[in-house]
C-alpha cells in the first residue's frame, strides 16, 4: 500500500438515496402508510385483548379462552377443517396442475380457464352454491327425495346427502382455495426442466420411480409453501363456516374463530374476547407467513428470474391420464354448475318449491341494494387502483433503490397479506374509532377504502418486485446515462414495462375488494352498505332468491372489469397467472 | 464526415481510483487516462475490474477513493443522467417497449432537446449506423446485429464527449464481430470521440485500440500501444494473455545500458533490456518466447541460437502448423511454422533443432 500522504484527494461521497429527494419522500410516504394502516391497527387490537375494565394490564381473557371448552373447540375445528381442506387443496391443485403442464389431455385449455373461476367469486359463494345444490332443499337433494320415494323407502330422506356440517365446510374451502394450489403447482413445472423426468426415465427409471423420486421431490418445496398459503387462508375464513358451518362441525357446540370473534363483537358486543381471539389468529398465519417468506424462499429450485422452459409433455400411463381427466372434468363441471345454479337461483321464484321464471328478485336487489353496488364499485375501484400503484411504487423502491432498513419495511407492508380479515377490519374498527379516536373514520367510506387498500396493497408489491426482477436493472442505467433524471426515467421506461403488472395487481385487488366480507363486516354502517355485506346478510337471514340476484350482480361487474383490463392491457389474461 | 455529431473530444483522466464491494477491492488504485479522441482498450479476464472501472466513468458506481475528471471537470459524485457520457451496454439495454425511433430520440427527449430538432437527428443517427428504413421496427424485431447498431445510434446522436463501450461485440457470432469490430473502429476516428472499450478479447483490444490498458486482479499491469504491450510485456500475465507465450527460466547475468546477458537452458543470451521494468544482476526471470518467433530445423543444422529436442505433437492448421517441442529439462515449447507444407511436416518422435530470433525474445520477472 502507497503511503497516505501521496494518495490523490479522497472523494467519499453521501449515499445515493440522500441525493434523490424523491426517493427519500417517496419511501417517507410508503413508512407512514405503512405504520399507520398496518402497525397502529394492529397493536390496538393487542392493547384492547390485554386491556383490564379497571385499567391495567389482564391476561384472563387468554386464560378464560385456552381453559373453556367452547373456545378450545373452537380452535380444535378450525385447525381440522383447514388441516382436511389443505390437503384436498394440494391433491386438486396438484392434479390440475399435473394435468395442464405434462400431459396431452383433451380439454386442458378449459381446465385451465375454468380451475381460475374460483379466484374470481367470493369465497362463501360456493358455499352458497353448495345450499342451492345440496341444501334441504337443494336441486340435487330434492331430486334424490324424489327418488326415495318413488322406490319406496321408508324414509325418503334416506338418500339425501345435506351440505351442512365439516364436510361442506370442508368441500367448500377446497373449492375456494385449490387454484391458489394449482397456481403455484403450475408455475413450479412449468420451471421444472422436463429433461430432468426425461434424464431419470432415460436412466432406467419407471414412471412412478421418476414421480416419486424426481417429480415429487422437485415441487416440495412449491408444495409446502403453497400448503402454507392454503392453511392460512383456511384457518382464517369466515364465509363458508358461517354459511355451512352453523352448529354441525366436529365440536357440534362451537364454530371456528375467525366466525367466532365476529359473532363476539358483533353479537355480544365483548370487545375484549373478540379481540383476543382476533390476536389468537394472527400468531399461527404470522409464523406461517414468516417461515414461508423468509425461509422457504431460499430453498426453493424453482428459478424465479430464468425465463420458464419451454415445457415439453411427457409420455403418462393412460391409467394416470384418464384419471386426471376425470377428476379435472367433475371439478370443472362442479365450479360451472356453481355459476349456473347461481345464476338460476336468480331468476327462480321459491328456490326448491316453486321453479317459476321471474324477474322479482332481480328487481328487488337492484333497487334495494342500489346504494350498496356503487359503494362496492368505487370503493374496490379506488382501492384497487390505489393498491396497485402504491404497491408497485413501493416495489420499486425496495428491489431498486434499497436502503439498510428495506428488509423490516418490506416486510411491514407485506403483513397485511398474512393478516386475517378478521384481524384487519377489527383493528380498524378499534384503531379509527371510539376509544382509540384520535381519528374518527368509523361510518364513513374513507375507512373501507384505506382498508381494502392496505389489505392488498402486498399484491401489488408481490407482483412488482416479481416484474422487477424480469427487468434487467440495465434498462433503466441505459436510461439514465442517456440524460433521464428518475423521475422522467420511471415514468417513461419502468412504468410502461410495468404495465400488465398494474393491471394485473388492479383485477386481483378489485376482485378481493369486490367480494371480501370479514375485513369490512366491522366497517360498513348504514350510510355505508357494501353488496358483499348486504349478499351475506341476505344468505343469512335464508333469502335465496335476493341472495343468488346479488351473487350474479357481482360476478357480472367483476368479469366487466375484467373485460375492460383485458382489453386495456391487450396481452391476454397472462397477468392473472403472475 | 457529418459535421453535426462532432464535438471538441475531451480526455478521461482517472487518478488512483479505488473501488470496493464489501472487503475486497474490485479496482485497487487505477491511474489511467484516456486520451481525448482516442480509443482506449480496458483488457483482461472476467473478475479483473474493467467493467467496474468503465461503470465508474459512466457514473453508475462512485470510486470510494480517487478522482476522475472529464476534461478539466472532476465528475465524482455526478449521477450517469448528469454525465457527458454514454455507454453501449453488453446486452444493448434496448427499451423493448420503444421502437427504434423512439430508443434513439429517449436520450434526446429525456434532456428537453427541442421538438423540431429531435426528428431530423434521429435520422441522421440512424443512417450513420446504416439502419436506413427501420426507425418505426419494434426494438424486439431486430437481429443482434441491428440491436447493437441501434444502440450505438442511441448513444452518439446525444453528442456524448465520451463513448463508453462495454463488451459490445461479445453477443454477436464471430464473423459478425470482425466486421463490427473494423466499423466501430472507423466510426470513432470519424467522430473523433473519446471511446473506453471493454473487452476480455486481446485479438479485439489489438486490433481496435490507441492504447491498451491491461488489468488483472483490480490492478493495472500495463497501459501502452498494442505493440508494445506484445511484443515488450510487463509482466508474466500480460505475456500470458495477450497472444501465445512459451515461459523458460533465466537468470540475469549482466546488465548493461542497452542490453542484458541472462543465463537459460545452459546457455548464454545477449537480449534487448526491458524498458517495461528495473532488471537487477542475479535476479531470477523469464523469457518470453513467441511460438512465432521459434523455428524448427533438422537436428544437425547449425548456426543463430538453438536447443535439441524432441516433437511430441504436431497440429497442421492450414495456414501454419502448430508443435509441441520437448526439450531436455521438462520444457515443453509450442512452435509455430507459419508455411507448413504437407509432405515436410515433422512427425512425432522426431529429433529437431529449436532456432531463436534472439533478438525479438523478451525478458519479464518472474520465476517458473
Amino acid at each position: 500500500m502507497a503511503l497516505a500522504t501521496s494518495r490523490a484527494p479522497r472523494a467519499r461521497t453521501r449515499p445515493r438515496i440522500l441525493r434523490e429527494p424523491v426517493v427519500t419522500a417517496a419511501y417517507a410516504a410508503v413508512a407512514l402508510t405503512v405504520a399507520l394502516l398496518v402497525l397502529y391497527p394492529t397493536f390496538t387490537i393487542l392493547v384492547e385483548s390485554v386491556r383490564d375494565p379497571d385499567g391495567g394490564v389482564t391476561l384472563a381473557r387468554y386464560q378464560r379462552f385456552f381453559t373453556s371448552t367452547y373456545f378450545l373447540h373452537t380452535l380444535y375445528n378450525t385447525l381440522l377443517v383447514s388441516g382436511i381442506a389443505t390437503l384436498l387443496s394440494l391433491v386438486l391443485g396438484f392434479a390440475f396442475a399435473y394435468a395442464v403442464t405434462r400431459t396431452d389431455l383433451p380439454l386442458k385449455g378449459f381446465f385451465t380457464a375454468v380451475v381460475l373461476v374460483p379466484m374470481l367469486l367470493p369465497a362463501f359463494l360456493i358455499a352458497f352454491a353448495l345450499i342451492l345444490l345440496l341444501g334441504r332443499n337443494g336441486v340435487i337433494n330434492r331430486f334424490l327425495y324424489e327418488v326415495g320415494n318413488w322406490i319406496g323407502l321408508a324414509d325418503p330422506y334416506a338418500l339425501q346427502w345435506v351440505i351442512f356440517g365439516s364436510h361442506g365446510v370442508i368441500l367448500a374451502q377446497t373449492l375456494t382455495f385449490f387454484p391458489m394450489a394449482f397456481l403455484v403447482f403450475s408455475a413450479a413445472l412449468a420451471s421444472i426442466d422436463p429433461r430432468l423426468e426425461e434424464a431419470a426415465e432415460d436412466l432406467g427409471g419407471s414412471y412412478w420411480f421418476t414421480m416419486r423420486r424426481v417429480t415429487l421431490p422437485l415441487l416440495a418445496p412449491a408444495a409446502f409453501s403453497s400448503a402454507l398459503l392454503v392453511f392460512m387462508f383456511n384457518a382464517s375464513a369466515f364465509g363458508a363456516p358461517a354459511v355451512l358451518g352453523g352448529g354441525r362441525l366436529f365440536f357440534p357446540q362451537a364454530s371456528m374463530l375467525a366466525p367466532e370473534a365476529i359473532i363476539q363483537i358483533l353479537g355480544l358486543y365483548d370487545w375484549g374476547m373478540g379481540t383476543t381471539i382476533a390476536v389468537i389468529l394472527v400468531v399461527p398465519s404470522l409464523i406461517i407467513f414468516v417461515f414461508g417468506e423468509y425461509y422457504l424462499k431460499k430453498r426453493s429450485y424453482v428459478t424465479v428470474t430464468g425465463t420458464p422452459t419451454a415445457f415439453t409433455l411427457r409420455a403418462v400411463p393412460p391409467a394416470v391420464k384418464w384419471t386426471l381427466f376425470t377428476v379435472c372434468l367433475l371439478i370443472s363441471l362442479f365450479i360451472i354448475s356453481v355459476v349456473l345454479v347461481v345464476v338460476a337461483g336468480a331468476v327462480t321464484r321459491t328456490w326448491g318449491v316453486n321453479y317459476e321464471l321471474t324477474w322479482r328478485h332481480m328487481q328487488t336487489a337492484l333497487t334495494a341494494s342500489r346504494a350498496s353496488i356503487t359503494n362496492s364499485l368505487l370503493l374496490s375501484g379506488g382501492g384497487a387502483a390505489a393498491a396497485a400503484l402504491f404497491g408497485i411504487l413501493s416495489a420499486y423502491l425496495f428491489t431498486r433503490r434499497p436502503f439498510p432498513g428495506v428488509r423490516a419495511l418490506d416486510f411491514t407492508a407485506m403483513l397485511p397479506y398474512a393478516l386475517p380479515g378478521v384481524v384487519m377490519g377489527l383493528g380498524f374498527a378499534v384503531a379509527f374509532g371510539g376509544r382509540w379516536a384520535w381519528i374518527v373514520l368509523t361510518g364513513t367510506g374513507a375507512i373501507i377504502f384505506l382498508n381494502h387498500f392496505i389489505r392488498r396493497m402486498p399484491f401489488g408489491v408481490r407482483s412488482g418486485s416479481s416484474a422487477l426482477k424480469q427487468i434487467d436493472p440495465v434498462i433503466e442505467e441505459a436510461a439514465a446515462d442517456l440524460g433521464a433524471k428518475p423521475v422522467y426515467a420511471f415514468r417513461r421506461v419502468v412504468f410502461p414495462l410495468l404495465r400488465a403488472t398494474v393491471l394485473g395487481a388492479f383485477v386481483f385487488g378489485f376482485i378481493n375488494m369486490m367480494t371480501d366480507i370479514t375485513a369490512v363486516i366491522f366497517l360498513v354502517s348504514p350510510r355505508w352498505r357494501l353488496l358483499s355485506i348486504d349478499l351475506f346478510n341476505a344468505i343469512d337471514a335464508g333469502r335465496l332468491g335476493v341472495a343468488a340476484a346479488l351473487s350474479v350482480i357481482m360476478i357480472v361487474s367483476t368479469f366487466l372489469v375484467l373485460i375492460v383490463v383485458w382489453r386495456l392491457s391487450g396481452k391476454g389474461l397472462d397477468f392473472l397467472r403472475r | 464526415m457529418n459535421p453535426t455529431l462532432r464535438i471538441e473530444p475531451q480526455p478521461v483522466i482517472m487518478e488512483r481510483i479505488t473501488k470496493r464491494f464489501g472487503a475486497t477491492p474490485a479496482v485497487d488504485d487505477v491511474t489511467v487516462t484516456a486520451e481525448a479522441g482516442q480509443l482506449t482498450t480496458l483488457l483482461g479476464p472476467s473478475g479483473c475490474g474493467k467493467t467496474t472501472t468503465l461503470r465508474m466513468v459512466g457514473g453508475f458506481y462512485d470510486p470510494d477513493e480517487g478522482t476522475i475528471r472529464i476534461g478539466e471537470r472532476v465528475v465524482n459524485g455526478v449521477p450517469p443522467h448528469a454525465r457527458s457520457t454514454r455507454t453501449v451496454f453488453q446486452s444493448y439495454a434496448l427499451f423493448p417497449h420503444m421502437t427504434v425511433f423512439e430508443n434513439v430520440a429517449f436520450g434526446l427527449r429525456a434532456t428537453g432537446v427541442a421538438r423540431s430538432e429531435i426528428g431530423p437527428r434521429v435520422d441522421e443517427a440512424i443512417a450513420l449506423v446504416g439502419l436506413h428504413g427501420l426507425a418505426q421496427r419494434s426494438s424486439g424485431q431486430l437481429s443482434g446485429g441491428q440491436q447493437q447498431r441501434v444502440a450505438f445510434a442511441r448513444a452518439l446522436v446525444t453528442r456524448p464527449e465520451v463513448l463508453l463501450l462495454d463488451e459490445p461485440l461479445s453477443n454477436l457470432d464471430a464473423k459478425l464481430r470482425v466486421h463490427m469490430r473494423a466499423e466501430i473502429r472507423k466510426l470513432q476516428q470519424d467522430l473523433g470521440i473519446t471511446t473506453i472499450y471493454v473487452t476480455h478479447d486481446q485479438e479485439e483490444a489489438m486490433s481496435l485500440s490507441d492504447k491498451v490498458v491491461v488489468m488483472n486482479a483490480g490492478r493495472v499491469d500495463q497501459q501502452g500501444p498494442p505493440h508494445d504491450i506484445y511484443e515488450r510485456p510487463a509482466t508474466r500475465f500480460v505475456a500470458d494473455f495477450i497472444g501465445v507465450s512459451n515461459f523458460v527460466a533465466a537468470r540475469v547475468e549482466t546488465v548493461a545500458a542497452d542490453h542484458v546477458e541472462v543465463s537459460a537452458l545452459d546457455t548464454r543470451l545477449r537480449l534487448a533490456r526491458p524498458t517495461t521494468h528495473e532488471v537487477y544482476v542475479g535476479e531470477a526471470g523469464l523469457l518470453v518466447l513467441r511460438p512465432e518467433h521459434l523455428h524448427l530445423d533438422d537436428a544437425d543444422a547449425t548456426g543463430g541460437v538453438g536447443f535439441a529436442g524432441k516433437v511430441v505433437s504436431v497440429a497442421y492448421l492450414g495456414a501454419a502448423a502448430s508443435y509441441q517441442v520437448a526439450l531436455p529439462g521438462d520444457i515443453l515449447l509450442t512452435v509455430e511454422d507459419p508455411a507448413p507444407r504437407g509432405a515436410a511436416l515433422h512427425r512425432p518422435g522426431d529429433r529437431v533443432r529449436v532456432r531463436l530470433d534472439v533478438e525479438r525474445v523478451y525478458v519479464v520477472p518472474g520465476e517458473s
